[in-house]
């Protein structure tokens, strides 16, 4: 999770983790399973900061894929301070109950969460959480992610970032935002072209090819400092650079030898390897989350294809097996996808081959041209553009249950997403 | 000698597809890989390396007399094959070359708005280097010669239809003198 990310976590934990879960996790995968959701009440609290948190939290549970909120209908009698009507919530149809207390003192906002097992009665997770006013979001995620710590066992996407490129002030530049499209930042004051944003494992550092000397190189960013080096300034393209796993080495692509070709590095720029000699193009690789292979784009079967290679070099293993034109591959992050674009009947779509059987599935409906494709750190969302009536802006779905949500709209092109890791 | 060798394994092999799949009845795969296979002769094998790029501010749109001299090269959809149509403005471009040896030129590579960005931008670079590659063939020193990509990202003629595409698949002169 990035620092930048954490920002609740400056927040003074008063009291962490009161309780935490044990079995809640099991209770839910048992319900997974069986593909349903758990239904969860999230009473309104009083104050207006705490409507906002309540209605973040509320979004977030019901994107996470887990969970639907019930009715939001509910009396504040059924809650009363120190009593817990468990049978009335019951009736309502609420498995779980999320309270979240806020109180507000000058700028500094408390919110008090916690999580009830309404058949049991049973309290399983109870923190504090404390932040400035201004950043309600931040605060809301965090108290997300530890609900869904809870009762899944894993944090979900609710703290994570997408990088993107936007061209709303007339140049194409890279931003960041919550997951959700909110809190848009611009990471650098050039007014040149940006394209191609990438994460470092530990989501600290940005990597993107940008034209700030005029021609695309590709630069290294860290987030906090907002300091950033050159990484790849070679004669020709410097492009489409993607960190390894492990965080030592960059995939990018290079035409310096007279042809775009795929080449790895470390990211101090040392021990420079060529992976790829063919009359073709190669473009956009990614890391298999071993770190043992990269999937990339060659057109050398006379349209692009998706490929992978070992990450030392080698043969070509042909991964798209049908279409004529495939593009822009992205490893699931548990290893059993990789989503790429796919022209079919005219229309992009978004698709996952699996990794085992090379079957592909498509999560996109065909309607509009849909590209480039991320992975949330769950392996379950997929963010990526969809162009209608010519612009572009971002969606989210979520493959399990096909939950298709737009990010972001303007009269602009949001495109070229990356979600961060964790 | 390398290089003929490689056209050489090319034709035999589009030759022996022909027979291959054309009588199995797979006209279209057959197709696609002579297609495949021109394609890949019509490259060179060979590496020609790029050299360092001068700063871009030394290179200027040609002047207007210059203009009918270096004129725009287009391409059919999702290639870089040079077209025998647009061959005479690059024996042109090269004869002017030969009698300038001072100047150099940098060859912008573009794309039309269709399919993935990431992708159109190394095509865009295989076009310019496509137009690099010929110019070599044609005596110019690869060294006088220098590239830049800006995939669909820098059209030419806005439109969403074949009449703004056919104009946007393009290469692009800048010269410094």
């Amino acid at each position: 999770m990035p620092k930048t990310l954490v920002l609740t976590l400056l927040a003074c934990l008063l009291f962490p983790c009161i309780k935490n879960a044990d079995g809640a996790g099991v209770y839910l995968q048992i319900r997974k399973q069986a593909g349903e959701k758990i239904k969860i009440a999230l009473p309104e609290t009083g104050s207006a900061a705490g409507g906002k948190i309540v209605k973040t939290v509320s979004s977030d549970l019901d994107l996470s894929g887990y969970a639907n909120i019930t009715d939001r209908e509910f009396s504040n009698d059924t809650y009363k301070a120190g009593k817990l009507n468990f049978p009335e919530w019951s009736r309502a149809g609420a498995e779980v109950l999320v309270l979240i207390e806020t109180t507000e003192e000058g700028d500094s906002i408390t919110a008090e969460t916690r999580v009830y097992i309404v058949a049991e009665g049973k309290n399983i997770f109870a923190k504090r959480y404390q932040g400035p006013a201004g950043r309600l979001d931040g605060i809301s995620h965090a108290v997300s992610s530890d609900i869904l710590k809870a009762l899944t066992g894993e944090k979900g996407i609710s703290g994570t970032k997408i990088a993107f490129v936007s061209n709303r002030t007339g140049t194409k530049k890279i931003y960041i935002m919550d997951y959700d499209g909110k809190n848009w930042r611009k990471i650098t004051g050039d007014e040149c072209l940006e394209l191609s944003p990438g994460w470092s494992p530990d989501g600290n550092k940005l990597i993107y090819t940008s034209y700030r000397l005029g021609y695309p190189d590709v630069y290294i960013q860290d987030l906090d400092t907002g300091a950033r080096r050159k990484l790849s300034a070679f004669a020709g393209l410097n492009a489409f650079a993607a960190f390894s796993p492990d965080g030592n080495s960059i995939a990018l692509v290079l035409s310096k030898d007279g042809n775009p070709e795929l080449y790895v590095m470390k990211i101090d720029g040392s021990s420079l390897k060529r992976l790829t000699r063919t009359r073709a193009v190669e473009s956009s690789p990614c890391w298999s989350p071993d770190g043992k292979r990269i999937a990339f784009v060659s057109d050398r079967s006379g349209g692009p294809q998706i490929y992978s290679i070992n990450a030392s070099g080698g043969e070509f293993e042909r991964i798209t097996l049908s279409g004529s034109y495939n593009t822009s591959p992205c490893w699931s992050p548990d290893g059993r996808w990789i989503a790429f674009s796919s022209k079919l009947n005219g229309r992009f779509q978004v698709c996952i081959s699996d990794v085992g059987t090379k079957e592909a599935i498509c999560v996109s409906d065909g309607r509009f041209d849909d590209d480039d494709p991320s992975w949330a750190p769950d392996s379950r969302h997929i963010v990526f553009k969809r162009t209608k009536n010519y612009l572009a802006d971002l969606y989210i779905v979520d493959i399990d249950d096909g939950k298709l949500v737009q990010i972001t709209s303007d009269r602009f092109d949001e495109e070229f997403p990356a979600w961060s890791p964790e | 000698m390398k290089k003929a060798t490689g056209v050489m394994v090319y034709l035999v092999l589009g030759i022996c597809m022909i027979t291959c799949f054309g009588c199995a009845g797979r006209k279209k795969s057959s197709r696609d890989a002579l297609l495949a296979a021109e394609r890949d002769a019509a490259l060179s094998f060979e590496d020609i390396a790029l050299t360092d790029a001068p700063d871009m501010s030394r290179f200027k749109e040609p002047s207007p007399t210059l203009k009918s001299v270096f004129k725009d090269i287009y391409f059919q959809y999702d290639s870089s094959v040079i077209l025998e149509d647009q061959r005479n403005i690059l024996e042109n471009i090269a004869s002017w070359m030969k009698n300038h040896p001072q100047a150099a030129i940098l060859v912008e590579g573009h794309c039309d708005e269709r399919g993935s960005n990431e992708y159109n931008l190394a095509l865009g670079e295989q076009r310019a280097l496509s137009v690099r590659r010929y110019l070599v063939t044609l005596g110019v020193s690869s060294s006088r010669m220098h590239t830049v990509s800006y995939g669909e990202e820098k059209p030419a003629v806005s439109g969403h239809d074949e009449e703004a595409w056919k104009f946007n698949r393009r290469a692009h002169f800048l010269l410094a003198e």
